[in-house]
């Protein structure tokens, strides 16, 4: 380089500044490497042992527990009740969301506006555990639920919806509804009011603005936040586990199952990674469906 | 139309809040067996206060939150500062890779950490959990103070120095004072992810060592006892006051038109 | 007062080369204006002489002593910026009093000095205001005053007017020629409006893909640029390009005479002409026998009507576009369709390259 002539040059200036840009990333980055990325790379690893390297039994690679699916019957009855309650859920959350996100984003205004958006992110970040342990005094028998039907109408029979799979969906639904009205209400509050304003001047009445504009409009944000439930409600073990009862074998209680009680980890890793994939495939076909359809933003 | 709309809105709030109160209203119950109408008692709160293992777990929990909030604020700043200020190759990727701490399910995360903390002998414990709490809440850390760093135009450091500061006091006199707000707003929601934590809490602690939502998840599966209403009341009063606070210093909600 | 000076600046960002062996001088206590198109190089060079960015290659003099190593923070520079870049979280006071804070000028007489430069911008009173409870006129003064209170070694100025509005902003060229003025700080002031550029400066370079492409006093660039570029980024031009013979250029329609040097005979040149320097004289009057007055046969295309001027459009007889402008002194000379003949001094006729 022609820098080496003498005239002056900072060249060290410059690796200094490269070396500084590495000092300030270096803790964070070393973190996440430490307790997640290594941990995601050793649970591949074991994915596809025989069984766990620990003691002296020596290291046997092995595809089976990749073909759990097959092996074990069971598991395909375990994946669809997952994949029911992750539908259920995303849809009875579109269901519920959208309209609320709309009716937030363009019914109210200003300081009452700020109020409500607060009143529904609050929940969302308080302990979600705590939350599904409310719904048990709700729905169990001689709950809240029960006990109100009776003070209405006394000689109903008594519901117990506890341990049962409209349980785990109201759970779940309660849950997950904040995320479903947030990434709505950001698509619709986003929707300039002059668009609204051109079809009523082009004779549009409200139904049709809705239908035509609004609801179109918010189409992303209902779509993001499908993804955002969809994921981790078909991995969720603790909703089914206290909502569910019996009835809440899922794949997230199998998995758990396989590191905490039958210490089968090769194959609990090896269910994780296939849900991992599935997990990915939703991602990679959502975000690609969402850019080719809205244009890259 | 309008009215319509409020009146579902409010009925979507009354619907997130209803469980919520009664959960709430539980605690101040006097039956051990939930029974109705309620019968007004503080009995259970009362209990809390001989309930040793209970206020380990609090004890536990308040500790690793403190410490993930100071651990994940600094490391997670830092690197924000350098996604944000600094150009360099495969600065995207680096932004790319916050992401899966995020999105991939609790789950999995939480396992993965069982299985390599289990096999590199880190082991399980208050360690553990410190190690995996402040990995989760890092992500969030970088995205806030990133986006804080993101209103203050990079060319106020540049000014400070072409009048006489050096790089390290225009930071400190310059970029870091109206980012406090920020860094302020990012130590908190790591406190409150670390607080609410309860998958990976769950595989990382041992019989001996937990965090209060693990205890709490051990209890209900035990089986009810109004002593979860109290303390889950009193955690959820302090969650809420720490996300009212983090509303008001991230301006939540927008504050669009005030300046 | 300074004379500043950058030797064979290069600069390349990412592969592209912003700064291509680019030597300038910046006359002490004279403003200079960077005037050029945006990717032109100007904002790099001012930030390079500034210390904002180290070169490639090349020295950076200030009175002759080499500042290319010496950091921005030792540099004593005064920069104004585009953004303003005033530090929201200080009062008026506080953001003037910032520079004069860390040269070690403290307590009253640092309260003194912030006050003398708020007085110099008319800002007495705002003291106690936060930057953004002015209006984008106010942060303006702030940010000269700021720049100016710590009696920096050069003044450096990044389009610091694009962001007002017309009135404004020729308000402020005035004052900020004044306050220059005053001040008698070497000054290097970036711009991509000629406007600007011709009001304010006392010498201009142009830059142009990273290098200066000429320089000199306003008028002298104005009315002798040496290329196509600097004719018409600096005020408009018309070309007529053509064969030179004995008597001047040959164009399509006669023979466009120049008392400039002419290339050899035979060689192809390019001649530019000023719009105002043109004007329209009968159509009859084609055939002159003045040596000095070149002739032109043009037809009126259009009058664009602009109170105290008005531009005509024409088409020459082998259709190429000309421009002129004039003076609405009296009646429109021509309308829209007349044949006419443009007339102008050859000392008008100025060879470029091309």
């Amino acid at each position: 380089m022609r820098s080496e002539n003498g005239t002056l040059t900072p060249r060290g200036r410059l690796a200094r500044r490269e070396w500084t840009t590495a000092a300030l990333l270096a803790p964070a980055y070393s973190w996440l490497t430490l307790a997640v990325f290594l941990p995601l790379g050793a649970m591949l690893f074991f994915s596809f042992l025989k069984a766990a390297p620990f003691g002296a039994r020596p290291l046997q690679f092995t595809f089976d527990n990749y073909l759990a699916f097959v092996r074990r019957p069971y598991l395909i009855d375990v994946a669809w009740t997952s994949i029911q309650i992750g539908l259920w859920t995303t849809g009875l959350c579109a269901l519920v969301g959208l309209p609320a996100a709309i009716a937030l984003a363009r019914a109210t205004r200003g300081r009452s506006q700020q109020v409500l958006f607060l009143l529904i992110v609050l929940p969302f970040w308080t302990n979600g555990l705590v939350r599904v342990f409310s719904w048990t005094m709700v729905l169990r028998e001689g709950g809240v639920l029960d006990y109100a039907l009776h003070l209405v109408a006394p000689s109903a029979p008594s519901v117990a919806l506890l341990y049962s799979f409209p349980a785990i969906i109201i759970g779940l639904v309660h849950a997950y509804l904040p995320y479903m009205i947030l990434t709505c209400y950001l698509s619709a509050a986003a929707i300039d009011d002059a668009y609204i304003e051109a079809a009523r001047s082009l004779g549009a009445r409200t139904p049709m603005i809705f239908a035509k504009i609004v609801l179109p409009l918010s189409l992303p944000g209902l779509i993001s936040g499908a993804i955002l439930i969809f994921v981790p409600v078909i991995g969720s073990f603790m909703e089914p586990r206290i909502l569910g009862g019996r009835v809440g074998v899922t794949m997230g209680t199998v998995i758990e199952d396989q590191f905490v009680q039958a210490f089968n980890w090769p194959l609990g890793a090896a269910l994780s990674f296939t849900m991992l994939a599935v997990v990915l495939i939703i991602f990679g076909v959502s975000s690609r469906a969402l850019s080719a359809r809205f244009g890259a933003q | 139309m309008i009215a319509l709309g409020r009146t579902y809105l409010l009925a979507t709030i009354a619907f997130l809040y209803l469980p919520i109160a009664v959960m709430v209203a539980m605690a101040f119950n006097d039956s051990a067996l939930y029974t109705l109408p309620i019968e007004p008692s503080l009995r259970w709160f009362a209990s809390l206060a001989v309930n040793a293992p209970l206020q380990l777990a609090t004890r536990n929990s308040l500790l690793i939150a403190s410490a993930t909030s100071v651990i994940a604020t600094a490391v997670g700043a830092m690197a924000a500062l350098a996604l944000e200020r600094k150009r360099f190759r495969g600065r995207s990727l680096l932004r790319l890779l916050l992401l899966p701490p995020i999105a991939i399910p609790w789950l999995i995360v939480g396992t993965a950490m069982l299985v390599f903390f289990f096999w590199t002998g880190i082991g399980r414990g208050i360690h553990a959990l410190l190690i995996g709490h402040v990995a989760l809440a890092i992500p969030y850390v970088v995205l806030i103070v990133g986006a804080g760093l993101q209103t203050l135009r990079a060319d106020l450091e540049e000014a400070a120095m072409s009048l006489g500061s050096t790089p390290i006091h225009a930071f400190f006199s310059i970029t870091l004072p109206p980012l406090l707000p920020s860094v302020l707003a990012a130590a908190l929601f790591a406190f409150a992810v670390s607080l609410d934590q309860f998958v990976i809490s769950y595989f990382l602690s041992t019989p001996g060592v937990s965090t209060l939502p693990v205890e709490i998840y051990s209890s209900i599966r035990k089986g009810f006892t109004p002593e979860i209403n109290a303390i889950s009341t009193i955690f959820l009063g302090v969650s809420s006051a720490l996300v009212l606070v983090f509303a008001q210093l991230s301006h939540l909600g927008g504050k669009r038109d005030s300046r | 007062m300074i004379r500043v000076e950058a030797a064979s600046i290069d600069k390349s960002y990412s592969g592209v080369r912003v700064l291509n062996q680019v030597s300038a001088s910046f006359q002490p206590g004279r403003l200079t204006s960077l005037l050029g198109p945006s990717g032109s190089g100007k904002t790099t060079l001012l930030r390079v002489i500034g210390g904002f960015v180290a070169p490639d290659y090349g020295e950076i003099r200030f009175d002759g002593e080499n500042v290319t190593a010496v950091p921005l923070w030792r540099r004593n520079v005064g920069m104004v910026f585009q953004s303003y870049a005033l530090f929201p979280h200080m009062t008026v006071q506080e953001n003037v009093a910032f520079g004069l804070h860390r040269h070690g000028v403290r307590g009253e007489a640092a309260r003194k000095e912030a006050a003398r430069a708020l007085e110099m911008v008319r800002l007495t009173g705002l003291e106690r205001r936060k930057p953004k409870e002015l209006s984008g006129g106010q942060q303006q003064r702030v940010a000269l005053a700021r720049a100016i209170v710590t009696n920096p070694r050069v003044l450096l100025l990044d389009e610091p007017l694009s962001a007002l509005d017309r009135r404004l902003r020729q308000e402020m060229q005035i004052e900020l020629r004044h306050i220059q003025r005053e001040s008698g700080l070497t000054t290097i002031f970036v711009t991509h409006d000629q406007e600007e550029a011709l009001t304010l400066s006392d010498a201009v370079a142009i830059l142009d893909h990273g290098k200066i492409v000429q320089e000199g006093r306003p008028e002298a660039i104005y009315e002798r640029p040496r290329t196509r570029f600097a004719a018409s980024f600096l005020g408009d031009a018309n070309f007529f390009s053509g064969r030179v013979t004995g008597g001047g250029v040959e164009i399509a329609g006669g023979v466009v005479r120049t008392n400039d040097r002419l290339p050899a005979i035979g060689a192809s040149a390019t001649v530019a002409v000023r719009p105002e320097k043109m004007k329209i004289c009968g159509a009859q009057a084609a055939a002159s026998e003045n040596s000095d007055e070149n002739r032109l046969l043009a037809v009126v295309r259009e009058i664009i009507y602009a109170g105290a001027v008005s531009t005509i459009l024409l088409e020459s007889a082998d259709g190429s576009p000309i421009k002129i402008l004039t003076q609405n002194r009296e009646t429109s000379p021509a309308f829209p369709g007349d044949s006419v003949a443009l007339a102008w001094s050859s000392t008008h006729s100025i060879i470029i390259e091309n």
